[in-house]
């Protein structure tokens, strides 16, 4: 499931997060533990830690001591404002790119968008 | 806390060959550490002093904070099966299992029944007569059901296939995080292992090359790949690893710098991390020092 | 201390080597001997005749078959278990000492097994054939006290020479016998050149009792040569 294009950790932390971002866990639920996490992915429990802290830093998981991992409230939100600061460098500029090479110009790439996304 | 295992200038002479050179690193405790290299790095000797079955011909061994030769305390913590261990004669499964809980008050007996299950390990065969994957399983079960606190596993894939491999890393895993204690695997199989790894230690003809958390070292080199003249342009000053060419086009592994992915892509290369697999395999490549 | 009995029972958890070669090897150390005293009935010799049965209690055959054999099986218990122990995190020291506890009881089930078995030579008038292959001077010509004396510290001796053969072969490959081997001879020679012109006051001093203590002796600096030899030898050959 990971591949070596960036950490594992970092991979992780992204997965769990497009996981509450497309609902599968509610604000509130409790997320598997760090154990789970590793024994699932096959990864050594330093790493999902590591995944889980920085969720944990950035606000969109809380640790409540002796239950487990939890989503935090407000957490989809924080995920979406993340994800629409990066939108622009993850998606746009390859999509620009790639529009460049292949002689698509920006009006030609406006209309494209448009007829896909009411098709 | 005291590291679990500290060398600190260990050298290793047989005749003349140096098969351990002024290596010093440390393992921390409760860990899975990866000793990679290619066969003769040094890996194995690397063990064999760590657990007192070598003496080093220079350089100190500390384990648990103590010198390990002949230290009862320290030694009976540690588990070293190799790769090609010789069990005594008339020794089958059962008479192992029987000996494991004898030598190890940490044995578990229930983990030992599920290995031998899980590899269908044959109880009524001389250890000797085994398969070269059936005695990998061997090992891996001693290994494992010792639950010995330094525990070490000597390339324990041999001989077993990819499913039989699964199966190691899943028990190795599971137990791990269930029980953790400070592993070291030597292995040449990286790509199955390293999500399981929190370390890596790179051996290169009885040197360390790297050393380094898995992450940290998964970003240490790029791959480049493109028009050959435009990577000789890019990497003049860089430490490339290794280089590989296909009439004008080539592939070259460089250890990264903050620049070198911007001026691969404006001299029009991909870039794309190297993969650990590659960067240990391109360290073994060269026969000659290789510059940083 | 718990290691040190570990490796004991490592070693007698090898059922066969332990309970059935030493029965074997007296068994058939005692058949060898009436094989030959068989043959010699059939070509004529009188073997029941007193006088020939003094000369056959000379034999010294069954003597050095089974100091060899225990040499043999001294050499196969230090190498056979010694990776493996340390491969369970054993130290040298308490391998030594473990090795030497089995050794011990090798040396009693032995020497119990001997002891029946002369007790049966005599029972049987010598296997029924004047075989002399226990009732021989070398070990006391039947008498017990002699018998007792010489046989569980040869037997001792022998196992812990093997020991220190395996942990030469251990420290230096196949080196190691050969210098030992080398090493013995010179002890003999000294010995012997030691001995020869003091025959007499030799002889006159000789009892079983200093031969039994020598034995002893011999085999507890064997122990410790295979002691130094193994804290520097190598896992790597074994």
């Amino acid at each position: 499931m990971f591949d070596d294009t960036s950490p594992i950790f970092q991979q992780l932390a992204d997965s769990l997060a497009d996981e509450v971002l497309r609902g599968l866990y509610a604000e509130g639920d409790q997320v598997p533990s760090i154990n789970e996490l590793a024994a699932f992915h096959r990864i050594n429990p330093a790493t999902a830690n590591r995944a889980v802290a920085l969720l944990v830093d950035q606000g969109v998981l809380i640790k409540r001591r002796g239950v487990g991992m939890f989503v935090a409230d407000g957490a989809l939100t924080l995920i979406r404002t993340a994800r629409r600061a990066a939108f622009e460098e993850r998606f746009l500029t390859p999509l620009l790119a790639e529009a460049r090479t292949l002689g698509i110009d920006p009006d030609s790439l406006v209309a494209l968008i448009r007829k896909e996304a009411t098709s | 806390m005291t590291a679990a295992i500290e060398v600190h200038g260990l050298t290793k002479r047989y005749g003349s060959v140096i098969a351990l050179d002024g290596v010093t690193l440390s393992i921390e405790r409760d860990s899975i550490t990866g000793l990679l290299g290619r066969n003769g790095a040094g890996k194995t000797v690397l063990m064999s002093l760590i657990t007192a079955h070598e003496t080093p011909t220079s350089g100190t061994v500390r384990v648990l904070g103590e010198d390990p030769r002949e230290n009862e305390r320290v030694l009976g913590q540690t588990c070293f099966v190799r790769d090609n261990q010789r069990y005594p004669d008339e020794f089958r499964v059962p008479h192992l299992l029987d000996t494991g809980a004898r030598f190890y008050p940490s044995w578990d007996a229930d983990l030992a029944a599920r290995v031998v299950d899980t590899f269908e390990l044959p109880t009524d065969r001389d250890v000797r007569k085994l398969s070269r994957g059936q005695l990998s399983a061997v090992g891996i079960l001693v290994g494992l059901a010792s639950r010995a606190p330094l525990t070490f596993f000597d390339e324990p894939y041999l001989g077993l296939d990819a499913t039989a491999r699964m199966l190691f890393y899943d028990l190795l895993l599971r137990d791990y995080i269930a029980h953790p204690r400070t592993i070291v695997v030597s292995t040449h199989l990286i790509d199955e292992i390293e999500d399981l790894l929190s370390r890596v230690i790179v051996l290169d003809h009885g040197r360390v090359r790297e050393d380094a958390g898995v992450d940290e070292l998964r970003g240490r080199a790029l791959r480049l790949s493109g028009r050959m003249d435009a990577i000789e342009r890019v990497t003049a000053n860089h430490a490339v690893l290794h280089r590989t060419s296909l009439g004008v086009l080539g592939t070259a592994v460089v250890t990264a710098t903050t620049d070198l992915a911007d001026e691969a892509a404006a001299a029009g290369l991909t870039t794309e991390p190297a993969s650990l697999h590659e960067l240990v395999a391109a360290y073994g490549l060269h026969t000659k020092e290789v510059s940083s | 201390m718990k290691r040190v009995l570990d490796v004991f029972a490592l070693h007698v958890s090898r059922r066969s080597t332990t309970w059935l070669m030493p029965l074997w090897l007296s068994l058939g150390v005692v058949a060898v001997m009436v094989v030959i005293t068989f043959a010699m009935r059939l070509a004529g010799v009188d073997t029941l005749d007193p006088e020939i049965a003094d000369g056959l209690r000379n034999s010294q055959g069954i003597l050095w078959t089974l100091i060899g054999f225990l040499i043999a099986l001294g050499v196969q218990s230090s190498v056979a278990c010694f990776a493996f122990a340390l491969a369970l995190g054993t130290t040298r020291r308490q391998y030594v000492i473990g090795t030497g506890l089995y050794f011990l009881l090798q040396t009693a089930y032995l020497s119990v097994l001997l002891s029946l078995l002369l007790v049966l030579e005599k029972a049987t008038n010598h296997w029924f054939m004047g075989a002399h292959t226990l009732d021989v001077w070398a070990l006391g010509a039947g008498d017990w006290g002699h018998f007792l004396t010489v046989v569980p510290s040869g037997v001792l001796a022998s196992l812990a020479l093997g020991a220190l053969a395996g942990a030469s072969w251990l420290r230096f490959g196949n080196r190691g016998p050969l210098i030992i081997c080398a090493a013995f001879v010179l002890l003999l020679l000294a010995a012997i050149l030691l001995v020869m012109p003091r025959l007499d006051a030799f002889l006159a001093w000789f009892s079983v009792l200093w031969a039994g203590v020598a034995l002893v002796v011999l085999a507890a600096a064997s122990l410790a040569g295979a002691w130094s030899f193994l804290s520097r030898a190598s896992v790597r050959n074994a």
